[in-house]
């Protein structure tokens, strides 16, 4: 679905979002007039407090039965709830009550906390991460429409139904079509129902709300949120403040109706415009900080106009203004949006409800929290100066919160990317069965079984283990005696260690590669002495494989003083077979194998994909100096050989960034090019072709290995996820990708990774410039701008030019 | 019939075997260059049923029949290969395979591969990948080979 009917998708929740504005546009229209008449503003704070308390218990009860049940039943019973809340007031106020008027006040920022929940845990279900960024403030903006229209529908309705009171019909009405489009969109999209019902919910395991925020983001995000709440709602009193000191009674009304008029127009034209642009170029980076920016700024210039000297009344009051216009755009164009996406990583059967704590408990708490905070700062006698510093000091705070909710974000992200950990465990076997095991081994007649038994015998802690090594030190097998010997040796025994040194000599001159390879594990054990360096040089040139790799498992860090050891070491990391062995000789030996390393490397004929594969693994540790040399190769494969290696040793810190930018320019170059040349040449190219997208692919994997190496292995595991994943997961991993790196590294790895047929920006290389068929075919066939530098593709172009008749190259 | 083929030529024949089908071209060459072109007439066996052998073929030109004595259980053509599976584990042919045209083949020998696999990690992986699609699509349907 997520791909095939966004558009349905969004129609649905726009019209939802604007009945759900003109209901609150309703609502907050009579229930102002009607509160602010009866009691006076001056108890506006204590109506702040009143949300906190009712908003945090409602949210609560929200919170409990989205856990229980789905999203649709608990949106339909809380808005149906409040329809019939609605038309109760309108009763009540028939009836003179006038005090519901205070409840009204009370509901309007607890509905519009829960429409806003409704409206994103939809939307969170029915569109992927993508699809949020680019759409939801689309269908935010429905809800400011919603509301501009709603607010000028008042005068009219005022006129038509005769009084104040009467308007709440209309907004029993609205809410009653804002459910009504609810229930149709769930008829519409019947996967919303696969939500995690009661009991999906009731199987899973059952984290307490309080753990709900034990993890970095939600608890972040709560902050955010608090803060977010707080700021706003400061801002709002600062608007009321100022403008009740330019204006009063009937001026006051009109400025209220044009600035609301103003404000809602300033909000739509952002949604509509600006705001799903600014989030798909620059993302949930700026999505969650520009908010809390662009108020902490123009607070910083209220503060100084505050400060400054003589009456700067006008300039204060314009500043309100704008900061309020300002930070009601940029909550729904850019904040709402970035924090829905957020959720996105929150895993999905605790999303609603942590949405539900944080949008409708923290913030009716942060609103409280304000109130009481205003009611402090006009108690000590402190003027609209402490206010306005006190905004500052809440905006300074939340920008510095949203920094850390987008670090987080792209944490959570990356372990959502991330594949379970192969755990590795040393071999326990204390285990009274297990012992027993390996005793049977030990007595088997078998010879096999007998080694081993031994091999086992070190994971079993007994007293008894000496006994039985010294009898197997007699045994008729060679190789069980050697063993034995050497493992009493390697435990203190000098004369079973003498006595496995000559039995160890001697197997080294048998015929029988067994022996020999007995002989050089022999050597292994002799812990941190220097071996006999002849008869450790014998064995790694041996002319059995298997014989050479025993004694690279022998090789020491004793050896390092052994140049020809060294030398040897380093030969065989030519060898394929042998080239892991090699590599973790290598390691052993330490700096002193680094030198003789980088000289073979710098021998292009030596230069062997196992040797590049071992030199990197050794550079992790011992410096980027001895892989360089196949960094400068002109063949990618073996750049790419290098990358991969460094990236498996974690030598991403080793390697200089130029050399990772150069490999990046240069593996553009290749994507360009090869694009470009399949592109002239149509379907039917052959071998040329497919030769060319085996380009396409080593171009894709360079830039992985390298992105790789820099960034570490969650970009590898978002490109994986990108490859293989579809819907939302795929979403996500895209999401990954955009958040872990720079602009520039996206733009080129995610065309890569999705296997577009283009890339992003303007073409950076002169040699990726259109032609026709028959001269792609000459340029490949002899490459004069060494584009693929690889002779299968030339001749592969050589043969394309016979086929079709050009010139031979 | 073709002349003897080209490193190309041989390379594109190998590419069409699901075997070799994700190996870069540039790493094929190398099996390619130590495959052998095997041309054959009609009538004339190329698999005996019951042989233990270790290679496939790669059909390029021509047609076989694979039959059990004289019930034919399929025709094969250009593209097509025998023995997929065997260049990797060697199992007695179940079937015998004779060419009903004049044939081009290429065989390639496990030993070839063998030493290939070890030398070109990315032809190992290449391998893996397709026999893990092999097992995914049903290995009854996979390996024509008699």
């Amino acid at each position: 679905m997520n791909d095939a009917h966004p558009r349905g998708v969004v129609a649905l929740l726009t019209a939802q979002a604007l009945t759900f504005g003109v209901s609150l546009a309703l609502l907050v229209v009579p229930a102002n007039s009607l509160f602010l008449t009866t009691y006076g503003a001056q108890w506006l704070p204590v109506t702040y407090i009143a949300i906190a308390v009712v908003g945090t218990g409602l949210s609560a009860v929200v919170a409990r039965a989205a856990r229980r049940t789905r999203l649709v039943r608990v949106a339909t019973v809380t808005l149906g709830a409040l329809a019939a809340l609605y038309g109760a007031s309108w009763a009540v106020l028939l009836a003179g009550g006038l005090w519901v008027s205070a409840v009204l006040l009370v509901l309007f920022p607890i509905a519009l906390q829960a429409g806003f929940v409704f409206i994103g845990g939809q939307a969170g279900r029915l569109l992927d991460v993508r699809q949020m960024k680019a759409l939801f403030p689309r269908i935010v903006s429905g809800f400011s429409v919603g509301f501009l229209f709603g607010g000028l529908l008042g005068i009219p309705l005022l006129d038509l139904l005769g009084s104040t009171e009467n308007l709440l019909l209309a907004t029993t009405a609205a809410q009653l079509a804002f459910l009504g489009l609810l229930v149709l969109t769930e008829r519409r999209f019947p996967e919303m129902r696969t939500a995690p019902t009661g009991e999906e919910v009731a199987a899973a395991p059952r984290l307490p709300l309080r753990l709900l925020f034990a993890s970095g983001l939600t608890l972040l995000l709560l902050e955010y949120q608090v803060l977010s709440a707080m700021g706003s709602q400061v801002l709002d009193f600062l608007l009321f403040d100022r403008a009740s000191a330019q204006y009063s009674g009937a001026e006051l009304t009109r400025f209220l109706s044009a600035y609301t008029a103003v404000l809602n127009l300033v909000n739509i034209v952002f949604l509509a415009l600006v705001a799903g642009p600014l989030l798909r170029r620059f993302g949930l980076r700026l999505g969650l900080v520009l908010n809390p920016a662009v108020v902490t700024a123009v607070l910083v210039l209220m503060t100084a106009v505050a400060a400054g000297p003589g009456a700067a009344a006008y300039a204060l009051f314009v500043l309100a203004a704008v900061v309020r216009a300002a930070d009601l755009a940029a909550t729904d164009g850019t904040t709402r949006t970035s924090i829905n996406a957020a959720y996105q990583v929150v895993p999905a059967t605790e999303r609603l409800a942590v949405q539900a704590v944080v949008e409708g408990g923290g913030v009716p708490l942060a609103i409280g929290v304000t109130g009481a905070l205003i009611l402090v700062i006009h108690a000590l006698g402190l003027g609209t100066g402490a206010v306005i510093v006190f905004a500052l000091v809440l905006g300074v705070a939340w920008t510095l919160v949203a920094v850390d909710v987008y670090r987080s974000y792209a944490t959570q992200l990356a372990v959502e990317m991330r594949r379970p950990p192969l755990v590795a465990g040393e071999l326990d076997l204390s285990a009274v069965g297990d012992a027993a095991a390996v005793r049977a081994l030990l007595g088997s007649d078998d010879a096999r079984d007998v080694r081993l038994g031994l091999d086992l015998l070190a994971g079993v802690a007994s007293p008894a283990a000496e006994t039985e090594l010294r009898q197997l030190a007699e045994h008729a097998d060679a190789h069980v005696r050697l063993r034995a010997l050497g493992q009493l040796g390697a435990d203190g025994d000098a004369s079973a260690a003498a006595d496995a040194a000559a039995l160890a000599q001697e197997l080294a001159r048998s015929q029988d590669p067994s022996d020999r390879r007995a002989a050089a594990a022999a050597l292994a054990w002799r812990g941190t002495a220097a071996a006999d360096p002849q008869a450790l040089l014998t064995l790694l040139a041996d002319p059995d494989w298997s014989v050479r790799a025993a004694a690279l498992d022998a090789v020491a860090t004793a050896d390092s003083a052994e140049p020809t050891i060294i030398g040897r070491v380093v030969e065989a990391a030519g060898d394929p077979r042998l080239v892991g062995r090699a590599a973790a000789a290598l390691r052993r030996l330490g700096p002193a194998a680094a030198p003789a390393l980088a000289n073979a490397l710098a021998d292009e004929d030596r230069r062997q994909p196992s040797l590049v594969r071992a030199a990197a693994a050794t550079a992790a540790e011992n410096g980027f100096e001895v892989v360089a040399p196949a960094f400068a190769d002109p063949d990618r494969t073996v750049v790419l050989g290098a990358l991969e290696a460094l990236a498996a040793a974690d030598g991403g810190d080793v390697v200089p960034r130029e050399a990772l930018d150069d490999v990046l320019r240069d593996a553009r170059m290749l994507a360009e090019c090869t694009l470009a040349a399949l592109r002239a040449l149509g379907d039917g190219a052959g071998p040329l072709a497919r030769a060319l997208e085996d380009e396409m692919d080593l171009a894709r994997r360079l830039v992985l290995a390298a992105l790789t190496l820099r960034h570490g292995d969650r970009v590898r595991e978002a490109a994986r996820v990108v490859e293989h994943a579809e819907g939302s997961r795929r979403a996500l991993g895209v999401e990954a990708l955009d958040v872990l790196l720079s602009r520039e590294e996206a733009a080129l790895a995610l065309p890569l990774v999705r296997r577009d047929r283009a890339l992003e920006g303007d073409a950076t290389s002169d040699a990726a410039v259109p032609r026709e068929p028959a001269a792609w075919i000459v340029e490949l066939a002899t490459d004069p701008r060494e584009i693929c530098r690889s002779p299968w593709v030339a001749a592969c172009a050589r043969y394309e030019a016979r086929t079709r008749g050009l010139e031979p190259a | 019939m073709t002349d003897a083929l080209g490193l190309v030529e041989r390379v594109a024949a190998l590419h069409r075997i699901d075997l070799f089908a994700g190996v870069p071209g540039r790493v094929l060459a190398a099996v390619a260059e130590r495959a052998d072109e095997v041309r054959t007439e009609p009538g004339e066996l190329l698999i005996e049923e019951g042989a233990v052998e270790a290679h496939l073929y790669a059909l390029v030109e021509g047609r076989v029949q694979v039959h059990r004595g004289d019930q034919t259980l399929v025709e094969l053509g250009p593209g097509a290969t025998v023995g997929e599976l065997a260049v990797l584990v060697p199992e007695p042919r179940a079937a015998s395979v004779t060419a009903i045209e004049p044939t081009l083949a290429l065989r390639v020998d496990k030993g070839v591969l063998d030493d290939l696999l070890v030398e070109w990690p990315e032809l190992a992986n290449s391998v893996i990948v397709a026999l893990v699609s092999l097992l995914r699509a049903g290995a009854a349907h996979v390996d024509r080979s008699p």
